[in-house]
Parts: C-alpha cells; structure tokens; sequence
C-alpha cells in the first residue's frame, strides 16, 4: 500500500513546516538587545519560568510545524492507493460515469449479484472528490435519457437505490458508450467510468471498438473500470431457451406434443435435472434431464387434451441459481369439433367418382379429427338446417333456388363458413344469378387446357398468397405438393372488388378466391374437388388444404396462433378478433401499456409467464406468452484480459471490487485536517499562555 | 492664567536642569496657589522698644494698648533647616525606556534640582549627596542663595556610572547630620536591601525627617516588550536573551514586590515613600509630597 496525493504539487506546501524551525533559528541569531537596568528582575522571572518556558517554546514548534505541515498535506488530498488501483487509474478529480448493469443475469443468486454491484456503484459514488461530476446509467435494456454529470450526489444516489435488476437483456457495449458520451459534457480533461457488473458475455459485443469520449481536442478514450459483481466466481446456470408445442398425431387430434431444450451454462454436467410439464396448475409429465457442461439437450413430453380450447402450461425445470430461465411458459390452441355440411352434387355409388369423396376422406382422415363433415345430396339440401353448422361446402352443386341460396347468404352473413367448388353441374350464369355478391368473383365460361384421362397437359397453380393463413404451411419444400397439381378445366372468374386471389393458374387465372361477407367468409375453387376436373384431389397437399380451408371458413385457424414473445423486444401481435383488446395483463394482472396498430397490437412484454387480453365483455383469455432472453441465461464469464482488452487495454481495469484506496484516502486526509485544526488552536492557546 | 502641569517629555526638551527645575516650581507653586514672594517662613522672637527706621507693621499694636509705649516685634527666620539630597546616579539610573523622555537620572535631578530651589528660596541649607558605587561626591549644606548654582552645577555633571550602594550613602549623610534635617533619597532602589534600610531607620530614629523617592521607568514598570529581547545589565549583570511575553506576568509579580518591599519597609520606618514615574508630571508629585507632608508636620 502507498500514499498518492490527488493535488501532489499541492503537497510541496508542507515543506512550509520549515518556516517556524527556520524563524526560530532566525530570531535565536539575532535576538534584539536592550540594556535594561532592572534585569536581576529579568532574570529572576527567567529562572522561575525556564521549564515551563523550554516547555511552551517547544510545544509551540511542534504545534506551529505540525499546522504548516499538516494542513497543507490534507489540503493534497493524501490518500492510501492499492497498487492494482494506483495503476490502473490516475488520480486526480475526474468527470464519472457509473454503469450499473440491470440486466436478468444479475439476479443470479437471487439478486446477491445486483446487490454487490449496487453496493460497488454506492462505494464508487461515496469515494468520488467533491469536484466530480457523476452520473449514474442503469442499463437494463430499456431506452433510458442519460442525464449529464452533475453534483447532485443526492440524485445520484437515488438512481441507485431505486434501480433493480430486470428481466430484459441488456447492451453492457452501449451502455458504456452512451455513458462515454455523456462525459463528453464535462469539461474536466479525465474522464471515468466505472462498470458494475457480473461479467455476464452475454452483455457485451466482442467485435465493438473501445469507448470513446468526443471531446474539443478530438475523441479520447476514458479509463474503464469494471467492478466484477460476482467476485470472480462463476455463475453455474441451467435455462429453458426453446419450447414447441406441436400437434401429436398419435395422440389424436387433441394431441400435442411439447419439446423444450435446456442449455447448460455451466462448466459441469449436469444430471438427473427434474422437468416438469404443468397444464394450468396441474403436473401432467415429468422427466429427466441430463445436460453435459456447455452443451444442450431436447425433450419430447406429450400430453392430450381432453377438448378443445385454449390451455396455458409451463415447463418447469428444478430451479436453479437463476429460476427466471428455468421455467418457460406456452398457450396451446386445441382445436374445437367443427361441424361441416358437405353438399354433394354429382354423387356416384363409386366412390373414387364421388364429388364429395375425397372431400370426406381429407376432413375425416387421422381416426380424431375434429372436424366431423356430414355429406348430402344437393338435391336435399333445401331440406337441411345450416345453423348447426360451421362451414357449407357446396361441390359441384346446381344453382340452387332462391330461397335456398338466401338462406344460404345469411348463413354466411352470420358467421358460417362456404365453400364453392365447380364442376359440370355448375352454370355459369345461373350461378352468378342466383348467389350474386356471395361468389368472390362471378363465373365466366369454362377453360379447357388439357386432355380428359391424359396425365400430361392441364394448368398449374403459378402464384400463391403465403401470407394467408391457409397457404402459409405451403411455403418452403411444402410447396411441390401444391405447385404439382395439374388441372385439365376450371372456370374462368370475371374480374372483380372485395375477393382476395390466393392461388392463380399458370394462365393467370384465379384458382382460389376469397371474400368476407358480414362475419363469414366464402371461398371459391375454380375447379372440382374429386379428379374430373384436377388432380389436386390425390395431391399430398389436398389433405392439408381441406383441412385448412375448413378451419379457416370456421374461425378456427387464427386461434391456433400461439404467440411467444422474448421480454423487453417490441413486437406485433395480431388480433383476429374485430375489436381490439381493451387490456392487456401481465402474468402479475397489471395493465401492459399497448398501441392498437392494423390487425393487432404493439408491445413491450416485461414480465415472464402467459399474458392475457381484456375483450370488450369483460372477460380475459390467454393472448401470448413471454419469456426472457436465452441470451441472458448465458451467463458465461468474459476473461478480464478479454474485457479488458475490449475496453481499451491499459485504460481498462477489471476488479473485483472497488479498490479501498479512496476509502482509505478520506480518514487520511480528514485526520490530517483534524490534526491541522487542533494544532492550530493548541497554537493560539499556548500563546496565550 | 495658570500654568499647565509639565509633562517629562516637555520637560525633556528644557536645556538645562535649571530651566527644568524653575519650570516645575513655578507650576509647582502655581499649583499651590501662592505668591512666590509671600513664601518667607519666619518666627517671633522678641519685643523692642520702637526706633525710628523700625517698620511701621511691626509694631505691636497690643502692647502699645496696655504699656502705651511702641514695642516691635522681632522675627527669626527658619534657616535652621537643613536638608540633603540624596541621589542614586549608578548606572542603572541611567535607563531610560524606549519611549522619549527623562532617564531616570535626569528625572531625579530636575527632582533633586526643584527640591533645592525650593528649600534654598525658604533660606534653608541644602546638601547633595551623588552616589555611586564606591564614589561619594558630597557638597555640604548652605542656606544662601548663591549656594543653589553650586548646585546645579553638580547636578548638570552627574552621568550615571558604577553600581548601587545606597546602604554606604545613607551611612554618609548620618556622619554628616549633627542636629535635625530633611533627607530626601532619589533612587530606583534596586540595592534597596536590609543593610540600606537598618541606616535609614537609624536616621529617622535621630529625628531626622526622610523621604524616598522610588524612581522607575514605566518600561520597568509595565514590562510591555513584545519581541524577543536581549537584555543587557546596565550595572555588569550580564545579559540574558528571553522572549519579554513568556516572563512578563512573572517579571510584574517580581516588580509588584520590589515596590511593596519598599513602601512596606518605609512605612514600618515612618519613612515618606512615594513612586516616581518617570512619565508622570513632576510638579504633581512635589504638590502631593509636600502636602502629605503639611499635613504629617
């Protein structure tokens, strides 16, 4: 340990100690003489006071030496310096800039991490020269002003202690930048920073170029410090960072499957790790881990739903010294039974020749599906109540009358789903008579491009619309199963307002169309659905297709959008629902500030867990999930030599806490200044004396 | 109009011992309220029978009442009174502070001057005394005026010189006092031990009337130094560096105590004592030394 001053030409005042020494020998060389007739007088006084004289005189150089030599040394500002310290960084009141990280990695340990670096940003605040400006920059990923470096240690002081550690991922690289540009505005030449944080990798982007200070004399690089919260130790950590849930065919079609993978932080494997799947509050699985030392393992849980809905879950891993990554919540969409009427309309006692045929086969396959299609004749049609239902697929059905196709439109008006198929039954104009403005587009004539019972020749699909919801499983290496199909003769739709063209022919003929009318919607294909018209029928993309299209017509296919949100990233959300959420709770019930934006909402998620929407009625249902940053679980340590090469090489120092010496400092030259005054009122009483 | 009281300083600016001495007696007298030719001092003595010549104011107008013959009255002088002036002139009289104005020397004998004019105006005899140290000079009483620049003349020659020895002084004036007379010792008593003392009791024991004039300069007195002095011994002391503020409170006790040995010691020898500053105005202290003494007479 060593002393520095943080004024060292203000300590050459203590060389003034000399002047009462000096000035003594100066008045002993030349005392002034006087001849002086009572002197046994003077000399009897001398005799009678020597002692005490000797005495005086001496304290009085002490006291006189001790108040020159002292005060001038406190006023240098003498102070204890560690040696890591005293090379690190130079002395002298400088501009300050404290950087507490906030991010979710310091509530390892149960927030003993934040609360280190908190208590390293108050000891740096506490040290600071009266002269030093600070500011203090709480980085915990959110978009803060910073203020500039002021005196206000009161501020200061409160910016810490109302800080905590969150849940957002945080930019340690920007944080000490914007807190670099900050010092800009001091005008004192040093400038400092002093970095509280665990370290965390995670935090900080290795291919960033030292921090800098824009100052008149061109950008200078502050001297860092960073201040290791976790005391040099590791942060063992075990996270949840992906979760699926998926349908689990084997299950049935409320079967699902959910596979999560758990990354392992830490520098030993980690076994036997328990993990939990819970619907709602109730355990439904539980399992194993056995993840090796950085490395990461994948687990398949399933679960079948007893009905459709939409359920909440979680995984939930044993916790950890980190138990914000060690559960990860989902919202799982199981579809409802829908109700199909499928109107045949050239039915055949062969089945391959039946209209609705493959129809059926499409929504019934996989032994559970919820869709259960009833198929009549069209001619029975009239006869049939539509209300029971949730989606009317008419295939190659005749214009039917009037009242019939009015039924019809209010059953679409109402909510109901339709499906037009066409084929040979369908007369354009009769059609276009009969159900009006409830075709998206109006019949013109049919096309023939291809032979009948030849395999070449006919139509391909050309364009598609993947942003819509039935298409958007299609994209990617699903596509052949739709760009393959091949269709001999459809009809050509007139051109028109209101209709959506989803998929056109290779002749930039719409193939499927869509419009909404009231609350329902209606979908056309140009073609037939069995194989007379296309092959589409015996495609493997006709399954999926069907089983969309129904779903969609039905409302069912929006709900399965399961959204998961990362914390602290604005997202959109879509909102199917015409009215958009009234509120939006967080896991804890708060209200999420939100913006309504075009078929959806924007937000900021803060809190981990399942989030609800408030819709006009009152009630609430499961919206989206948040989870925090995989990121931030990673909570694998720089090296000091990589941070502090980072940071700018010698200007950086990493420790793992603030060095004593400031601390030290203060008592030093305090006690300095305490002895300096008490000397200098021992002085004037022994002068009175 | 009256005559302002005489500061030493003024005095100081006085040429001669006798300008300063004429000065202090006219303020003296002037104090006094008197015509300083209505001072004579005389005594009856006899009746004789009127002859022309006679002054007609002496006759005694009583007498002619009951004898119906003119008688005058006759008048002695009191020129019986002898007086000596005894003056401390060592060295240590020589001090003189360093605020301008009389050494102590020169201030007890513009004393010692006034009080021989004085005594000489009322036609008494006046003897002077000058010691020191071993040395004695002597000049032996007279009554006429002439014997007053006699005097002075001494008085003007005397330079402080040599150490204290009052005891041996004193010692002198008993061998030279045959009947009844006034002493008056001008000194700064710093000799003024037991042996000095025995001889001045021993001299009021022979009816002798004594009075001590205790001469000191204020700097004695107040000791107000402030820087660190070298003080010097005027009478072969030696010499002694001290900072004055570290001994002054002891240096005042000593003084305080030397002053009241003295007036102790001079009151149990009915002995006149009276302090002599040498910045205080000198006709004052005659006025009140010859007042106190009226009033013991």
């Amino acid at each position: 340990m060593s002393v520095s001053f943080a004024h060292p030409w203000l300590a050459w005042g203590a060389l003034l100690a000399l002047l009462p020494i000096l000035i003594h020998l100066l008045q002993r060389r030349r005392p002034r003489p006087h001849p002086f007739a009572a002197l046994e007088l003077v000399l009897r006084s001398q005799r009678e006071n020597v002692r005490r004289i000797r005495l005086k005189r001496l304290l009085l150089l002490l006291a006189r030496t001790a108040l020159l030599l002292f005060v001038p040394l406190a006023i240098a500002r003498p102070q204890f310096a560690a040696p890591a310290a005293a090379s690190a960084t130079a002395e002298g009141p400088a501009v300050i800039a404290i950087v507490l990280d906030a991010s979710l990695s310091m509530r390892w340990g149960g927030g003993s991490v934040f609360e280190n670096a908190r208590k390293d940003a108050r000891r740096v605040l506490a040290d600071r020269l009266a002269e030093e400006p600070v500011t203090v920059v709480v980085c915990d990923g959110r978009p803060r002003e910073i203020e500039p470096p002021s005196f206000d240690r009161g501020r200061a002081r409160r910016t810490i202690d109302e800080a905590e550690a969150g849940y957002f991922e945080a930019d340690l690289t920007a944080c000490v930048q914007a807190a670099a540009q900050a010092l800009a505005e001091s005008p004192l030449p040093a400038k400092r920073i002093f970095v509280a944080t665990d370290l965390a990798a995670s935090g900080w982007r290795l291919d960033a170029p030292p921090p800098t200070v824009r100052t008149e004399e061109g950008e200078v690089q502050p001297e860092v410090v960073v201040l290791d919260a976790a005391r040099g130790e590791a942060m063992p950590n075990l996270a949840i960072t992906e979760l699926r849930v998926e349908p689990a065919p084997e299950l049935g079609a409320r079967g699902r499957a959910i596979t999560f993978t758990v990354q392992n932080f830490g520098d030993e494997e980690v076994r036997d790790r328990v993990a939990e799947l819970f619907v709602g509050e109730e355990l439904v699985a539980k399992t194993f881990v056995d993840v090796p030392a950085g490395g990461a393992a994948t687990k398949r849980l399933l679960h079948r739903f007893p009905t459709g809905g939409i359920y909440v879950g979680a995984v939930r891993l044993s916790p950890d010294a980190l138990p914000e990554d060690d559960e990860r919540t989902f919202v799982a969409h199981v579809p409802r039974d829908l109700r199909v009427l499928v109107a045949n309309g050239a039915p055949s006692p062969v089945r391959y020749r039946d209209e609705a045929f493959f129809v059926e086969t499409a929504l019934r396959s996989g032994g559970a599906s919820p869709i259960e299609a009833r198929t009549v004749d069209a001619d029975h049609l009239a006869r049939q109540p539509l209300d029971p239902f949730d989606a009317l697929l008419l295939l190659n059905v005749r214009a039917p009358d009037r009242a019939l196709a009015e039924r019809i439109a209010d059953f679409v008006r109402g909510g109901g789903g339709l499906f037009f198929a066409l084929g040979d039954q369908v007369d354009a104009d009769a059609y276009n008579e009969v159900f009006g403005d409830l075709l998206p587009l109006a019949l013109h004539v049919p096309k023939t491009v291809g032979k009948e019972g030849s395999e070449e020749g006919g139509a391909l699909f050309s364009t598609f619309d993947f942003d819509h919801p039935i298409l958007g499983i299609f994209s990617g290496p699903a596509l052949e199963g739709l760009s393959t199909v091949r269709t001999r003769r459809y009809f050509l739709l007139r051109p028109g307002e209101g209709a959506r063209v989803l998929a056109t022919f290779d002749d930039g003929a719409p193939a499927l169309v869509e419009k909404e009318i009231g609350s329902g919607r209606v979908m056309l294909f140009a073609s037939t659905v069995d194989r007379d018209w296309s092959d589409w029928a015996i495609q493997p993309s006709f399954l999926p297709a069907m089983r969309q299209m129904t779903s969609y017509l039905a409302r069912t296919l929006d709900e399965r959008r399961a959204a998961s949100v990362v914390l602290g990233e604005r997202v959109d959300l879509a909102w199917s629902d015409e009215a958009p959420p009234t509120a939006i709770l967080d896991p804890e019930g708060r209200e999420l500030e939100h913006a309504v934006a075009e078929g959806g909402v924007q937000l900021v998620a803060e809190r981990p867990g399942i989030h609800r929407a408030r819709v006009g009625d009152g009630a609430t249902q499961p919206f989206f999930t948040a989870h925090v940053s995989p990121r931030e679980s990673d909570t694998r340590r720089l090296e000091r030599s990589e941070l502090q090469a980072l940071l700018g090489g010698a200007k950086a120092q990493v420790a793992e806490a603030p060095t004593d010496g400031r601390r030290k400092s203060a008592p030093l030259w305090s006690l300095l200044l305490a002895v300096g005054l008490l000397t200098f009122f021992a002085e004037g009483l022994l002068q009175r004396k | 109009m009256a005559v302002p009281l005489l500061d030493p300083k003024l005095l100081a600016t006085l040429g001669t011992i006798q300008l300063r001495a004429r000065a202090v007696v006219e303020g003296l007298l002037s104090g006094l309220h008197r015509s300083p030719h209505q001072g004579q001092s005389v005594e009856f003595a006899e009746h004789k029978e009127y002859a022309p010549g006679d002054e007609l104011r002496h006759i005694d107008w009583k007498a002619y009442g009951k004898l119906d013959r003119y008688y005058v009255k006759q008048f002695e002088h009191e020129t019986n009174l002898r007086a000596f002036l005894v003056l401390d002139a060592s060295a240590s009289m020589g001090y003189r502070g360093p605020d301008e104005g009389l050494s102590k020397l020169e201030y007890a004998t513009v004393l010692a001057a006034a009080l021989a004019y004085l005594l000489v105006r009322q036609q008494d005899a006046v003897g002077l005394v000058i010691a020191q140290g071993e040395d004695l000079h002597y000049l032996p009483p007279r009554a006429h005026v002439g014997h007053f620049p006699a005097v002075l003349s001494i008085l003007e020659k005397v330079e402080p010189r040599g150490t204290t020895d009052l005891g041996r002084a004193v010692d002198f004036v008993a061998e030279k006092v045959r009947r009844r007379a006034a002493i008056f010792v001008l000194s700064d008593l710093f000799d003024f031990r037991p042996q000095a003392v025995a001889r001045i009791t021993d001299l009021r024991r022979m009816k002798n009337d004594v009075s001590i004039f205790h001469v000191l300069d204020p700097w004695e007195l107040e000791f107000p130094f402030e820087d660190a002095t070298r003080f010097v011994g005027l009478e072969g002391e030696g010499e002694i560096e001290v900072d004055p503020r570290e001994i002054r409170a002891s240096y005042l006790r000593e003084m305080e105590k030397l002053r009241e040995n003295a007036r102790a010691l001079s009151l149990q020898a009915d002995v006149t004592y009276e302090l002599a500053r040498t910045d205080a105005p000198m006709d004052r202290l005659l006025l009140r030394h010859l007042s106190q003494r009226e009033r013991s007479a």
